[in-house]
Protein backbone atom coordinates (compact mmCIF):
# COMPACT_ATOMS: atom_id res chain seq x y z
CA UNK A 1 0.00 0.00 0.00
CA UNK A 2 2.71 2.57 0.82
CA UNK A 3 4.65 1.62 -2.40
CA UNK A 4 1.49 1.94 -4.30
CA UNK A 5 1.16 5.39 -2.89
CA UNK A 6 4.63 6.37 -3.41
CA UNK A 7 3.86 5.60 -6.78
CA UNK A 8 1.38 7.64 -7.16
CA UNK A 9 2.85 10.88 -5.66
CA UNK A 10 6.09 10.30 -7.93
CA UNK A 11 3.96 9.82 -11.55
CA UNK A 12 1.71 12.98 -9.88
CA UNK A 13 5.45 15.03 -9.81
CA UNK A 14 6.39 14.46 -13.12
CA UNK A 15 9.73 13.65 -12.82
CA UNK A 16 10.83 14.96 -15.97
CA UNK A 17 9.72 18.57 -14.28
CA UNK A 18 12.17 18.02 -11.31
CA UNK A 19 15.39 17.41 -14.04
CA UNK A 20 14.43 20.56 -15.96
CA UNK A 21 14.90 22.36 -12.90
CA UNK A 22 18.50 21.32 -12.74
CA UNK A 23 18.69 23.06 -16.00
CA UNK A 24 21.54 20.59 -16.51
CA UNK A 25 21.56 18.42 -19.31
CA UNK A 26 23.86 15.48 -18.65
CA UNK A 27 26.64 14.47 -20.99
CA UNK A 28 26.98 11.06 -19.72
CA UNK A 29 25.02 8.52 -22.06
CA UNK A 30 24.57 5.72 -18.99
CA UNK A 31 22.92 8.75 -16.85
CA UNK A 32 20.69 9.97 -19.60
CA UNK A 33 19.64 6.24 -19.51
CA UNK A 34 19.20 5.84 -16.25
CA UNK A 35 17.59 9.10 -16.03
CA UNK A 36 14.73 7.85 -18.68
CA UNK A 37 14.61 4.47 -16.81
CA UNK A 38 13.82 6.69 -13.71
CA UNK A 39 11.49 8.40 -15.76
CA UNK A 40 9.72 4.97 -16.87
CA UNK A 41 9.47 4.32 -13.48
CA UNK A 42 11.79 1.58 -13.68
CA UNK A 43 13.29 2.03 -10.30
CA UNK A 44 15.99 -0.78 -9.95
CA UNK A 45 16.85 -0.37 -13.66
CA UNK A 46 18.10 3.61 -12.67
CA UNK A 47 19.83 2.50 -9.50
CA UNK A 48 21.74 -0.03 -11.83
CA UNK A 49 22.51 2.61 -14.40
CA UNK A 50 23.51 5.23 -12.26
CA UNK A 51 25.64 3.29 -10.33
CA UNK A 52 27.62 2.39 -13.31
CA UNK A 53 27.23 5.83 -14.52
CA UNK A 54 29.44 6.52 -11.22
CA UNK A 55 32.27 4.01 -12.46
CA UNK A 56 32.15 6.23 -15.30
CA UNK A 57 34.63 9.77 -15.47
CA UNK A 58 31.55 12.01 -14.87
CA UNK A 59 31.65 15.91 -14.65
CA UNK A 60 30.92 17.27 -11.21
CA UNK A 61 27.32 18.05 -12.34
CA UNK A 62 27.14 14.81 -13.55
CA UNK A 63 28.13 13.02 -10.77
CA UNK A 64 26.09 15.52 -8.52
CA UNK A 65 22.87 15.15 -10.79
CA UNK A 66 23.63 11.33 -10.87
CA UNK A 67 23.69 10.99 -6.62
CA UNK A 68 20.56 12.72 -6.59
CA UNK A 69 18.89 10.38 -9.01
CA UNK A 70 20.22 7.37 -6.74
CA UNK A 71 18.83 9.59 -3.82
CA UNK A 72 15.04 9.80 -5.88
CA UNK A 73 15.11 6.30 -7.11
CA UNK A 74 16.28 4.43 -3.40
CA UNK A 75 13.56 6.90 -1.89
CA UNK A 76 11.05 5.75 -4.41
CA UNK A 77 11.95 1.82 -3.31
CA UNK A 78 11.90 2.88 0.41
CA UNK A 79 15.65 2.21 1.17
CA UNK A 80 15.65 5.76 2.63
CA UNK A 81 19.08 5.24 3.93
CA UNK A 82 20.58 4.76 0.97
CA UNK A 83 18.59 8.05 -0.41
CA UNK A 84 19.53 9.92 2.05
CA UNK A 85 23.45 8.51 1.94
CA UNK A 86 23.05 9.49 -2.17
CA UNK A 87 21.23 12.66 -1.29
CA UNK A 88 24.24 13.89 1.06
CA UNK A 89 27.05 13.01 -1.75
CA UNK A 90 24.85 15.21 -4.24
CA UNK A 91 24.93 17.82 -1.30
CA UNK A 92 28.54 17.73 -0.64
CA UNK A 93 29.52 17.90 -4.55
CA UNK A 94 26.89 20.90 -5.12
CA UNK A 95 25.72 22.34 -1.96
CA UNK A 96 24.01 24.89 -3.46
CA UNK A 97 21.73 22.25 -5.25
CA UNK A 98 18.28 22.47 -4.08
CA UNK A 99 14.97 20.74 -4.78
CA UNK A 100 11.52 22.66 -5.82
CA UNK A 101 9.43 21.79 -3.13
CA UNK A 102 6.27 22.48 -5.49
CA UNK A 103 7.44 19.46 -7.91
CA UNK A 104 9.21 16.85 -5.53
CA UNK A 105 7.06 14.60 -3.27
CA UNK A 106 7.23 15.75 0.71
CA UNK A 107 8.63 12.31 1.41
CA UNK A 108 11.48 12.82 -1.25
CA UNK A 109 12.05 16.65 0.15
CA UNK A 110 11.79 15.47 3.90
CA UNK A 111 14.93 12.81 3.00
CA UNK A 112 17.07 15.20 1.15
CA UNK A 113 17.15 18.10 3.89
CA UNK A 114 17.43 15.28 6.05
CA UNK A 115 20.86 14.67 4.20
CA UNK A 116 21.30 18.25 4.07
CA UNK A 117 21.60 18.29 7.89
CA UNK A 118 23.94 15.33 8.51
CA UNK A 119 26.75 17.04 6.42
CA UNK A 120 28.63 20.34 6.81
CA UNK A 121 28.33 22.77 4.07
CA UNK A 122 28.17 26.39 3.23
CA UNK A 123 25.31 27.12 0.75
CA UNK A 124 24.38 29.76 -0.86
CA UNK A 125 27.24 32.17 -0.44
CA UNK A 126 25.78 35.50 -1.69
CA UNK A 127 27.38 38.85 -2.22
CA UNK A 128 25.58 42.06 -3.04
CA UNK A 129 26.30 44.46 -5.27
CA UNK A 130 27.83 47.88 -2.91
CA UNK A 131 28.76 51.18 -3.21
CA UNK A 132 29.32 53.20 -0.56
CA UNK A 133 32.30 55.20 1.14
CA UNK A 134 34.55 53.79 3.40
CA UNK A 135 33.26 53.64 6.65
CA UNK A 136 29.85 54.75 5.69
CA UNK A 137 28.57 51.43 4.58
CA UNK A 138 29.49 47.65 4.14
CA UNK A 139 28.78 44.79 1.50
CA UNK A 140 25.95 42.59 2.47
CA UNK A 141 27.17 38.95 3.06
CA UNK A 142 24.71 36.13 3.30
CA UNK A 143 25.37 32.11 3.12
CA UNK A 144 23.64 29.22 4.96
CA UNK A 145 25.47 26.58 7.23
CA UNK A 146 24.08 23.45 7.20
CA UNK A 147 25.14 22.12 10.79
CA UNK A 148 26.59 23.86 13.59
CA UNK A 149 29.70 24.90 12.75
CA UNK A 150 32.74 27.71 13.71
CA UNK A 151 32.41 30.01 11.14
CA UNK A 152 35.19 32.27 9.80
CA UNK A 153 34.32 34.53 7.05
CA UNK A 154 37.51 36.31 5.54
CA UNK A 155 38.35 38.62 2.75
CA UNK A 156 41.78 37.84 0.88
CA UNK A 157 43.44 39.33 -1.63
CA UNK A 158 46.92 38.36 -2.69
CA UNK A 159 49.12 37.99 0.59
CA UNK A 160 46.30 40.27 2.27
CA UNK A 161 43.81 38.56 4.75
CA UNK A 162 40.89 40.06 6.63
CA UNK A 163 39.04 38.62 8.99
CA UNK A 164 35.68 39.92 8.45
CA UNK A 165 33.29 37.66 11.20
CA UNK A 166 34.06 34.71 13.28
CA UNK A 167 31.07 32.71 15.28
CA UNK A 168 29.58 29.47 15.81
CA UNK A 169 25.95 28.97 13.98
CA UNK A 170 23.92 27.27 12.08
CA UNK A 171 20.95 28.05 9.39
CA UNK A 172 21.07 31.37 7.31
CA UNK A 173 23.72 34.40 8.47
CA UNK A 174 23.81 37.27 7.64
CA UNK A 175 27.10 39.62 7.90
CA UNK A 176 29.00 42.45 6.74
CA UNK A 177 32.72 43.46 5.20
CA UNK A 178 33.38 46.73 5.92
CA UNK A 179 35.95 46.74 3.18
CA UNK A 180 38.05 48.68 5.19
CA UNK A 181 41.96 47.96 6.52
CA UNK A 182 42.92 47.47 10.57
CA UNK A 183 43.99 51.29 10.07
CA UNK A 184 40.63 52.67 8.48
CA UNK A 185 41.95 52.81 5.18
CA UNK A 186 39.90 51.20 2.33
CA UNK A 187 40.89 48.08 0.69
CA UNK A 188 42.90 47.61 -2.14
CA UNK A 189 41.32 47.56 -5.69
CA UNK A 190 41.31 44.26 -7.76
CA UNK A 191 39.73 40.68 -7.13
CA UNK A 192 38.88 39.90 -3.66
CA UNK A 193 37.62 36.65 -2.94
CA UNK A 194 34.90 36.04 0.30
CA UNK A 195 35.89 32.75 1.57
CA UNK A 196 33.66 31.46 4.32
CA UNK A 197 35.03 28.22 6.45
CA UNK A 198 33.07 26.35 8.72
CA UNK A 199 34.62 24.10 10.76
CA UNK A 200 32.82 21.20 13.49
CA UNK A 201 35.15 18.47 15.06
CA UNK A 202 36.65 16.59 11.83
CA UNK A 203 34.76 18.36 9.34
CA UNK A 204 35.51 21.16 7.62
CA UNK A 205 34.05 22.84 4.86
CA UNK A 206 34.95 25.97 2.81
CA UNK A 207 32.57 28.08 0.04
CA UNK A 208 34.12 31.70 -1.63
CA UNK A 209 33.00 34.30 -3.76
CA UNK A 210 35.03 36.59 -5.65
CA UNK A 211 34.12 40.11 -5.94
CA UNK A 212 35.92 43.18 -7.64
CA UNK A 213 36.86 46.52 -5.44
CA UNK A 214 37.10 49.71 -7.50
CA UNK A 215 37.35 53.10 -6.62
CA UNK A 216 35.35 55.99 -8.04
CA UNK A 217 35.43 59.51 -7.26
CA UNK A 218 32.66 60.69 -4.27
CA UNK A 219 30.21 62.94 -6.15
CA UNK A 220 29.99 66.43 -4.63
CA UNK A 221 27.01 68.42 -4.13
CA UNK A 222 25.62 71.34 -5.92
CA UNK A 223 25.62 74.30 -4.28
CA UNK A 224 22.04 76.10 -3.72
CA UNK A 225 21.01 78.93 -5.38
CA UNK A 226 17.65 78.90 -3.08
CA UNK A 227 16.32 77.57 0.02
CA UNK A 228 14.03 74.50 -0.94
CA UNK A 229 10.74 75.99 0.86
CA UNK A 230 11.22 80.00 0.75
CA UNK A 231 11.22 82.60 -1.32
CA UNK A 232 12.84 85.87 -1.03
CA UNK A 233 10.20 88.56 -0.56
CA UNK A 234 9.70 91.92 -2.52
CA UNK A 235 12.03 94.61 -0.69
CA UNK A 236 10.29 97.42 -1.71
CA UNK A 237 6.01 98.05 -1.18
CA UNK A 238 3.65 101.02 -2.67
CA UNK A 239 2.60 102.88 0.02
CA UNK A 240 -1.30 103.58 0.16
CA UNK A 241 -2.65 106.92 -1.36
CA UNK A 242 -2.35 109.69 0.28
CA UNK A 243 -3.27 113.52 0.79
CA UNK A 244 0.26 114.53 2.78
CA UNK A 245 1.54 116.31 -0.49
CA UNK A 246 -1.31 118.31 -0.96
CA UNK A 247 -1.35 118.96 3.04
CA UNK A 248 1.95 119.52 3.10
CA UNK A 249 2.19 122.24 0.58
CA UNK A 250 -1.03 123.92 1.62
CA UNK A 251 0.42 124.36 5.35
CA UNK A 252 3.75 125.70 4.37
CA UNK A 253 1.70 128.19 1.95
CA UNK A 254 -0.64 129.49 4.41
CA UNK A 255 2.20 129.50 7.26
CA UNK A 256 4.06 131.89 4.92
CA UNK A 257 0.85 134.16 3.98
CA UNK A 258 0.07 134.24 7.89
CA UNK A 259 3.36 135.68 8.21
CA UNK A 260 3.32 137.98 5.60
CA UNK A 261 -0.25 139.71 6.74
CA UNK A 262 1.20 139.47 10.24
CA UNK A 263 4.29 141.44 9.26
CA UNK A 264 2.23 143.30 6.84
CA UNK A 265 2.34 147.15 7.59
CA UNK A 266 -0.96 148.67 7.08
CA UNK A 267 0.47 152.10 6.24
CA UNK A 268 1.64 150.80 2.57
CA UNK A 269 -1.85 149.83 1.45
CA UNK A 270 -2.99 146.49 0.49
CA UNK A 271 -0.71 143.47 1.37
CA UNK A 272 1.10 142.27 -1.54
CA UNK A 273 -0.62 139.34 -2.82
CA UNK A 274 0.42 138.19 -6.71
CA UNK A 275 3.74 136.77 -5.60
CA UNK A 276 2.37 135.14 -2.73
CA UNK A 277 0.21 133.20 -5.12
CA UNK A 278 1.58 133.10 -7.71
CA UNK A 279 4.85 130.66 -5.90
CA UNK A 280 1.72 129.43 -3.72
CA UNK A 281 -0.23 127.88 -6.47
CA UNK A 282 2.88 126.22 -7.51
CA UNK A 283 3.68 124.72 -4.45
CA UNK A 284 -0.18 123.47 -3.98
CA UNK A 285 -0.09 122.39 -7.24
CA UNK A 286 3.16 120.74 -7.04
CA UNK A 287 1.35 119.19 -3.88
CA UNK A 288 -1.54 118.16 -5.27
CA UNK A 289 0.05 116.26 -8.23
CA UNK A 290 1.96 114.25 -5.98
CA UNK A 291 -0.72 113.49 -4.05
CA UNK A 292 -2.86 112.33 -7.30
CA UNK A 293 0.62 110.66 -8.52
CA UNK A 294 1.25 106.79 -8.21
CA UNK A 295 3.26 106.68 -4.75
CA UNK A 296 6.88 105.68 -5.05
CA UNK A 297 7.65 102.57 -3.99
CA UNK A 298 9.45 102.54 -0.10
CA UNK A 299 11.77 99.55 1.43
CA UNK A 300 9.80 97.20 3.31
CA UNK A 301 12.11 96.75 6.18
CA UNK A 302 10.68 93.66 7.38
CA UNK A 303 11.13 92.04 3.82
CA UNK A 304 14.34 93.30 3.51
CA UNK A 305 15.04 91.83 7.32
CA UNK A 306 13.52 88.39 5.90
CA UNK A 307 15.39 88.46 3.08
CA UNK A 308 18.85 89.20 4.60
CA UNK A 309 18.22 86.02 6.95
CA UNK A 310 17.63 83.87 4.02
CA UNK A 311 20.59 85.08 2.17
CA UNK A 312 22.74 84.03 5.41
CA UNK A 313 20.77 80.81 5.77
CA UNK A 314 21.96 80.35 1.90
CA UNK A 315 25.21 81.58 2.19
CA UNK A 316 25.71 79.21 5.38
CA UNK A 317 24.52 76.10 3.05
CA UNK A 318 26.73 76.88 0.69
CA UNK A 319 29.80 77.05 3.13
CA UNK A 320 28.73 74.25 4.51
CA UNK A 321 28.03 72.22 1.10
CA UNK A 322 31.83 73.41 -0.25
CA UNK A 323 33.40 72.07 3.52
CA UNK A 324 31.38 68.85 3.12
CA UNK A 325 33.07 68.84 -0.74
CA UNK A 326 36.11 69.80 0.16
CA UNK A 327 35.95 66.32 2.18
CA UNK A 328 34.86 64.39 -0.38
CA UNK A 329 37.33 65.30 -2.79
CA UNK A 330 39.52 63.72 -0.50
CA UNK A 331 37.28 60.12 -0.45
CA UNK A 332 36.59 57.56 -2.36
CA UNK A 333 33.71 55.35 -3.40
CA UNK A 334 34.15 51.85 -3.13
CA UNK A 335 32.28 50.20 -5.88
CA UNK A 336 31.78 46.28 -4.98
CA UNK A 337 31.18 43.71 -7.57
CA UNK A 338 30.47 39.92 -7.34
CA UNK A 339 31.96 38.18 -10.34
CA UNK A 340 30.32 34.94 -11.56
CA UNK A 341 31.51 31.80 -10.85
CA UNK A 342 34.36 30.17 -13.16
CA UNK A 343 32.63 27.98 -16.09
CA UNK A 344 31.60 24.45 -15.61
CA UNK A 345 31.77 25.19 -11.90
CA UNK A 346 29.25 23.46 -10.25
CA UNK A 347 25.84 25.73 -9.35
CA UNK B 1 44.71 130.84 7.14
CA UNK B 2 48.13 129.29 7.61
CA UNK B 3 49.04 126.88 5.02
CA UNK B 4 48.55 123.56 7.13
CA UNK B 5 45.19 125.00 7.98
CA UNK B 6 44.52 125.64 3.98
CA UNK B 7 46.01 122.15 3.37
CA UNK B 8 43.46 120.18 6.06
CA UNK B 9 40.17 121.82 4.76
CA UNK B 10 41.32 121.45 1.26
CA UNK B 11 41.51 117.36 2.11
CA UNK B 12 38.23 117.82 4.10
CA UNK B 13 36.58 118.79 1.05
CA UNK B 14 38.37 116.56 -1.31
CA UNK B 15 37.45 113.62 0.98
CA UNK B 16 33.92 114.12 1.30
CA UNK B 17 31.50 111.75 -0.39
CA UNK B 18 30.98 113.03 -3.93
CA UNK B 19 27.63 112.12 -3.59
CA UNK B 20 27.31 114.86 -0.73
CA UNK B 21 28.20 117.41 -3.41
CA UNK B 22 25.63 119.50 -5.42
CA UNK B 23 25.95 122.59 -7.24
CA UNK B 24 22.76 123.84 -8.73
CA UNK B 25 22.32 127.02 -10.89
CA UNK B 26 19.06 128.55 -11.54
CA UNK B 27 18.22 131.42 -13.71
CA UNK B 28 15.11 132.95 -12.64
CA UNK B 29 12.65 135.06 -13.86
CA UNK B 30 12.08 137.57 -11.22
CA UNK B 31 8.33 139.26 -10.38
CA UNK B 32 9.07 142.35 -7.20
CA UNK B 33 6.89 144.22 -5.61
CA UNK B 34 8.09 147.21 -3.17
CA UNK B 35 6.62 149.22 -0.97
CA UNK B 36 8.17 152.35 0.96
CA UNK B 37 6.78 154.90 3.63
CA UNK B 38 3.17 154.52 2.89
CA UNK B 39 1.02 153.39 0.41
CA UNK B 40 1.99 156.07 -2.41
CA UNK B 41 5.23 154.69 -2.99
CA UNK B 42 4.28 151.68 -4.46
CA UNK B 43 6.92 150.01 -7.25
CA UNK B 44 6.53 146.68 -9.15
CA UNK B 45 8.55 145.14 -11.46
CA UNK B 46 9.96 142.34 -13.32
CA UNK B 47 13.34 141.35 -14.17
CA UNK B 48 15.80 138.34 -14.85
CA UNK B 49 17.24 136.78 -11.89
CA UNK B 50 20.23 133.98 -11.42
CA UNK B 51 20.51 132.07 -7.97
CA UNK B 52 23.43 129.50 -7.50
CA UNK B 53 23.78 127.21 -4.36
CA UNK B 54 26.47 124.23 -3.64
CA UNK B 55 25.83 121.90 -0.74
CA UNK B 56 28.23 120.10 0.65
CA UNK B 57 27.17 117.25 3.35
CA UNK B 58 25.29 119.37 6.17
CA UNK B 59 26.67 122.44 4.96
CA UNK B 60 25.27 124.62 2.11
CA UNK B 61 25.93 128.14 0.61
CA UNK B 62 23.16 130.59 -1.65
CA UNK B 63 23.59 133.45 -3.42
CA UNK B 64 21.27 135.28 -6.15
CA UNK B 65 21.42 138.33 -7.95
CA UNK B 66 18.72 140.14 -9.30
CA UNK B 67 18.38 143.14 -11.08
CA UNK B 68 14.61 144.76 -11.71
CA UNK B 69 13.55 147.31 -13.20
CA UNK B 70 10.86 149.11 -10.74
CA UNK B 71 8.03 151.15 -12.22
CA UNK B 72 5.95 152.90 -9.75
CA UNK B 73 1.81 151.42 -9.87
CA UNK B 74 -1.07 153.09 -11.00
CA UNK B 75 -1.80 153.59 -7.25
CA UNK B 76 0.80 155.61 -5.94
CA UNK B 77 1.74 159.17 -6.79
CA UNK B 78 5.89 158.48 -7.93
CA UNK B 79 7.21 160.03 -10.45
CA UNK B 80 9.54 158.03 -11.29
CA UNK B 81 11.26 154.01 -11.58
CA UNK B 82 14.42 153.20 -10.87
CA UNK B 83 16.68 149.83 -11.06
CA UNK B 84 17.22 147.87 -8.26
CA UNK B 85 19.86 144.97 -8.17
CA UNK B 86 19.72 143.01 -5.00
CA UNK B 87 22.67 140.55 -4.01
CA UNK B 88 21.43 137.59 -1.01
CA UNK B 89 24.04 135.21 -0.20
CA UNK B 90 23.24 132.52 2.91
CA UNK B 91 25.21 130.13 5.00
CA UNK B 92 23.20 127.29 5.94
CA UNK B 93 23.90 124.15 8.48
CA UNK B 94 21.46 121.09 8.37
CA UNK B 95 20.92 120.70 12.10
CA UNK B 96 18.02 117.78 11.39
CA UNK B 97 16.91 116.07 8.11
CA UNK B 98 14.33 118.70 7.90
CA UNK B 99 15.93 121.94 9.64
CA UNK B 100 18.70 124.10 8.86
CA UNK B 101 20.12 127.10 10.80
CA UNK B 102 20.97 130.05 8.55
CA UNK B 103 23.02 132.94 8.66
CA UNK B 104 23.08 135.85 5.41
CA UNK B 105 23.79 139.10 4.03
CA UNK B 106 21.44 141.17 1.93
CA UNK B 107 22.43 143.99 0.13
CA UNK B 108 19.73 145.80 -2.39
CA UNK B 109 20.84 148.98 -4.36
CA UNK B 110 19.02 151.11 -6.60
CA UNK B 111 20.34 153.58 -9.03
CA UNK B 112 18.07 156.28 -7.48
CA UNK B 113 18.78 157.27 -4.20
CA UNK B 114 15.84 159.69 -4.46
CA UNK B 115 13.46 157.37 -5.53
CA UNK B 116 13.63 154.41 -3.25
CA UNK B 117 16.17 153.04 -0.47
CA UNK B 118 19.26 151.18 -0.72
CA UNK B 119 19.51 148.30 2.02
CA UNK B 120 22.04 146.46 3.39
CA UNK B 121 21.32 143.80 6.79
CA UNK B 122 22.38 141.19 7.82
CA UNK B 123 20.20 137.57 8.92
CA UNK B 124 19.68 135.14 11.26
CA UNK B 125 16.82 132.29 10.86
CA UNK B 126 15.95 128.78 9.92
CA UNK B 127 14.44 127.28 6.92
CA UNK B 128 12.46 123.82 6.97
CA UNK B 129 12.16 121.84 3.98
CA UNK B 130 9.77 118.53 3.66
CA UNK B 131 9.57 115.75 0.42
CA UNK B 132 6.08 116.10 -0.90
CA UNK B 133 7.03 113.31 -3.09
CA UNK B 134 9.94 111.47 -5.02
CA UNK B 135 11.70 114.51 -6.32
CA UNK B 136 9.69 116.98 -5.17
CA UNK B 137 10.57 119.52 -1.96
CA UNK B 138 8.99 122.45 -0.47
CA UNK B 139 10.39 124.55 2.27
CA UNK B 140 10.05 127.74 4.09
CA UNK B 141 12.31 129.83 5.66
CA UNK B 142 11.87 132.63 8.79
CA UNK B 143 14.74 134.71 9.83
CA UNK B 144 15.00 138.50 11.49
CA UNK B 145 17.13 140.78 9.65
CA UNK B 146 19.16 142.62 11.66
CA UNK B 147 21.46 145.84 11.28
CA UNK B 148 20.37 146.95 8.93
CA UNK B 149 21.66 150.16 6.82
CA UNK B 150 19.54 152.59 4.77
CA UNK B 151 21.20 155.02 1.98
CA UNK B 152 18.60 157.48 4.07
CA UNK B 153 19.83 156.95 7.29
CA UNK B 154 17.45 155.51 10.24
CA UNK B 155 17.02 152.30 11.82
CA UNK B 156 15.29 148.90 11.90
CA UNK B 157 15.37 147.14 14.96
CA UNK B 158 12.01 145.05 14.16
CA UNK B 159 13.29 143.78 10.65
CA UNK B 160 12.01 140.00 9.50
CA UNK B 161 11.63 138.04 6.44
CA UNK B 162 9.50 134.87 5.39
CA UNK B 163 9.86 132.68 2.38
CA UNK B 164 8.45 129.65 0.58
CA UNK B 165 9.44 127.59 -2.24
CA UNK B 166 9.50 124.27 -4.17
CA UNK B 167 11.73 122.25 -6.03
CA UNK B 168 10.50 119.80 -8.63
CA UNK B 169 12.62 117.26 -10.51
CA UNK B 170 11.67 117.16 -13.86
CA UNK B 171 14.57 114.84 -14.97
CA UNK B 172 18.11 113.99 -13.34
CA UNK B 173 19.78 117.20 -13.65
CA UNK B 174 16.89 119.71 -14.40
CA UNK B 175 14.60 121.07 -11.92
CA UNK B 176 11.49 123.84 -11.76
CA UNK B 177 11.68 126.25 -8.81
CA UNK B 178 9.60 128.65 -7.18
CA UNK B 179 10.71 130.69 -4.24
CA UNK B 180 8.87 133.48 -2.49
CA UNK B 181 10.67 136.09 0.10
CA UNK B 182 9.03 138.65 1.93
CA UNK B 183 11.16 141.06 3.69
CA UNK B 184 9.59 143.50 6.72
CA UNK B 185 12.39 146.33 7.72
CA UNK B 186 10.79 148.75 10.63
CA UNK B 187 12.53 151.69 9.25
CA UNK B 188 12.82 154.18 12.18
CA UNK B 189 13.33 157.77 10.76
CA UNK B 190 14.61 161.27 12.39
CA UNK B 191 13.92 163.41 9.48
CA UNK B 192 15.62 167.02 10.51
CA UNK B 193 16.71 165.93 13.77
CA UNK B 194 13.12 166.35 14.32
CA UNK B 195 10.69 163.63 16.08
CA UNK B 196 10.90 159.69 15.19
CA UNK B 197 8.81 158.93 12.46
CA UNK B 198 7.56 155.20 11.15
CA UNK B 199 8.91 154.55 7.45
CA UNK B 200 8.42 150.77 6.81
CA UNK B 201 9.87 149.24 4.10
CA UNK B 202 8.67 145.90 2.32
CA UNK B 203 9.80 143.70 -0.63
CA UNK B 204 8.15 141.07 -1.73
CA UNK B 205 9.46 138.83 -4.41
CA UNK B 206 8.82 135.95 -6.63
CA UNK B 207 11.10 133.92 -8.48
CA UNK B 208 10.63 130.44 -11.17
CA UNK B 209 13.27 129.70 -12.68
CA UNK B 210 14.56 126.38 -14.28
CA UNK B 211 17.55 124.44 -12.29
CA UNK B 212 20.83 122.95 -13.58
CA UNK B 213 21.77 120.34 -11.29
CA UNK B 214 25.42 119.08 -10.81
Amino acid sequence: MRRCSLLLVLALCDPLAVWAQAAHQPKSATLRQALQAYDNLDFTRAVALARRALTERLSGPDQAQTYELLGFAFAAVDSQAKAVDAFKQAILLDPDRQLDQSKVSPKITSLFYSAMGQVLVVRQLRVDSARFIPGQGSVPLRFTITSPARVRVRAVSGATTLLVDSMVTTGLVNTRWTARLPGGDPVATGAWLIVVEATAGQNAYSASQALRVAYNLVDTLPHLTSLPGYQELPETEVPPQSWRPLGLAFLFTTATAVGVVALHSGDLGSAPGTELATVGAVTIGTGLVMTLRKPAPRPATGNILYNKLLREQLAQRNADITKENVKRRQQVVLSVVPLPPPAGAPR
Amino acid sequence: MTRSGFITLLGALTAAPAAAQHLVITPQAALVDYGEVSSALRFSGVGPAVQASFTFGRFAAEGSFVSVQMDPTDQTSAAEGFQATEIVGHIRYEVTGYLGLEVGLTSRTTDSEFAAQSIGAASVGVRTHYLLGPGARVWARGGYLAAAQFSGGGSAPLSFEVGLGVDVTLVRHVHLTADYGFEKFGRKTEPGGGAEVTAPIEQSQARLGVAAVF
